[in-house]
């Protein structure tokens, strides 16, 4: 490929975080180097009949701090989190409204259940009074997941972007992002706001519940005795920026996007794949341009299931050999945020490539022989981070694993 | 073990071959759900629910490796039921 135009790079200016372990980079930064966990007892819907009350919400969400234009009726706790990050994320990048205005853009949302919590309400009402006319037309008006993005273009007043919402589940947010690296480097827009958005939700509990990889104890990635995920929420968005944009304006720099890859394991639906995995990562790599002793951690999809974590390790081991990356789940900590969790992922990444330590893989005591990782237990280690590689896999089989490098020249 | 009550049996027989599936009539007690009959975690997973709604009960999830055939699933949903 040697005679190839060089592509355009793509370099992160712009961060927006909602998770249950901080809001805002800072608070989430802070979070990350402490081990904070999220895990707090569900408010949101009734457990009873579940045995067991338990998930990562976020407790201090103030959505009337960074959602201005649009009235809040308009959006579901899914849509509040995607607009609110995507807010802290502008202005993080140092971009302003006016900046904004009618510059082209990609704005993509990624979501595994979208507004489902609203659904359930409604059903909830349809089912007290036995009469769908009893359904909150209210929030009738807001379940369709397209508008997770949709949105945002309304809320910054950003009219000429193509907004679109990925429904690639648990890997969305790696999705998205790659979706908008992709736009960058075609020169297509100059400008992307990616990433991903998912609200604590009674079907995505009461789906893990059923598949019997719910947690009745705390999210345990990588230890002998792992017992699954919480269910969590959030929102991680991100401003992507040609790097001839970011330099004109003299923005700030996080990290530099360096590639992407997808997999299919057009396999199992729900039983995760070791080569399907190992197929994404090979593809990230080689289309980063960067070779695999360069990568110096990976935050791994890491849900705390017995299926994933081994199959996980394994497909990781297959690429990297007996001495792979150090290898941390953030889930520890955020337990599984579905659709935002490979965005706040890949945000963890750009903080630990900034700011220098690579966040800890919190609950932990005795790794699984079967995960032969160094998963940095408990406690965030300083270390000079130059590429990281952000991995996820979802649902249906589907694999997004991302690279990110620290913005050197 | 249960002392099996045939018309039990033969209900539980019905909701695994809808569930994972297979023809009732071939449906044998002692076939293998995943080696022999090509089932997957995820259908004996609908078979625990389904038994679950048929007989008000609840089922351990842990008790579904034990799951593997006709008769283990019997044995299973009569000890939750306690028959």
């Amino acid at each position: 490929m040697s005679t190839a135009p060089a592509r355009r790079r793509v370099v992160l200016t712009g961060f927006g975080v909602i998770s249950s372990i901080g809001t805002g980079v800072e608070e989430y930064t802070a979070g990350l180097r402490a081990g904070r966990s999220g895990a707090r007892p569900i408010t949101r819907f009734d457990t009873e009949g579940f045995g067991q009350d338990v998930a990562c919400e976020v407790p201090d969400f103030e959505p009337g701090r960074w959602i201005r234009n649009v009235p809040l009726d308009d959006m579901g706790r899914a849509g509040q989190y995607a607009v609110a990050a995507a807010r802290m994320a502008v202005e993080d990048a140092g971009l302003t409204e006016a900046d904004l205005g009618e510059r082209p853009a990609v704005v993509t949302v990624g979501t595994t259940d979208g507004e489902s919590h609203d659904i359930a309400l409604l059903l909830e009402q349809e089912l007290a009074a036995g009469d769908p006319e009893a359904m909150d037309p209210v929030l009738s008006r807001r379940i369709n997941a397209g508008r997770l993005s949709t949105v945002i273009a309304r809320e910054l007043r950003m009219p000429n972007v193509e907004a679109t919402t990925v429904t690639t589940a648990c890997a969305a947010g790696n999705y998205s992002i790659g979706y908008g690296l992709d736009a960058i480097r075609s020169g297509e827009v100059d400008l992307a706001l990616c990433g991903g958005a998912d609200a604590v939700c009674r079907k995505a509990f009461a789906l893990f519940k059923r598949f019997g990889a719910l947690t009745p104890d705390v999210v345990r990635p990588f230890d002998k005795d792992r017992q699954g995920i919480l269910t969590g929420e959030g929102a991680g968005i991100l401003v992507l920026e040609s790097l001839e944009s970011a330099l004109a304006r003299g923005a700030r720099i996080h990290a530099e996007v360096l590639g992407y890859g997808l997999s299919c394991d057009a396999a199992h639906p729900t039983a995760p794949n070791r080569d399907g995995i190992a197929r994404g990562i090979r593809l990230a790599l080689d289309d980063a341009g960067v070779k695999r002793e360069e990568i110096d951690f990976i935050s791994a999809h890491g849900t705390g299931t017995k299926a994933n974590d081994k199959t996980e390790s394994a497909a990781i081991v297959d690429v990297y050999g007996d001495s792979p990356p150090r290898t941390v789940a953030v889930k520890s900590m955020l337990g599984h945020s579905m659709g935002a969790a490979s965005a706040l992922g890949a945000i963890a990444c750009g903080i630990a490539i900034e700011e220098g330590f690579i966040p800890p893989t919190i609950n932990h005591r005795e790794t699984d022989p079967d995960c032969p990782l160094d998963v940095v237990p408990n406690r965030a280690v300083e270390a000079d981070v130059r590429i990281a590689q952000n991995n996820s896999s979802a649902f249906a089989g589907n694999n997004a694993v991302l690279i990110l490098g620290t913005y050197g020249e | 073990m249960t002392t099996v009550a045939p018309e039990r049996l033969s209900r539980i027989r019905e909701i695994i071959a809808e569930n994972i599936d297979v023809d009732l009539g071939t449906l044998s007690d002692t076939a293998l759900f995943i080696d022999e009959l090509g089932a997957d975690s995820l259908k004996l997973i609908d078979v625990l629910s389904a038994l679950e709604m048929e007989y008000s009960i609840v089922i351990d999830m842990n008790e579904l490796p034990k799951m593997v055939n006709v008769e283990a699933t019997y044995q299973v949903t009569a000890a939750a039921a306690g028959w």
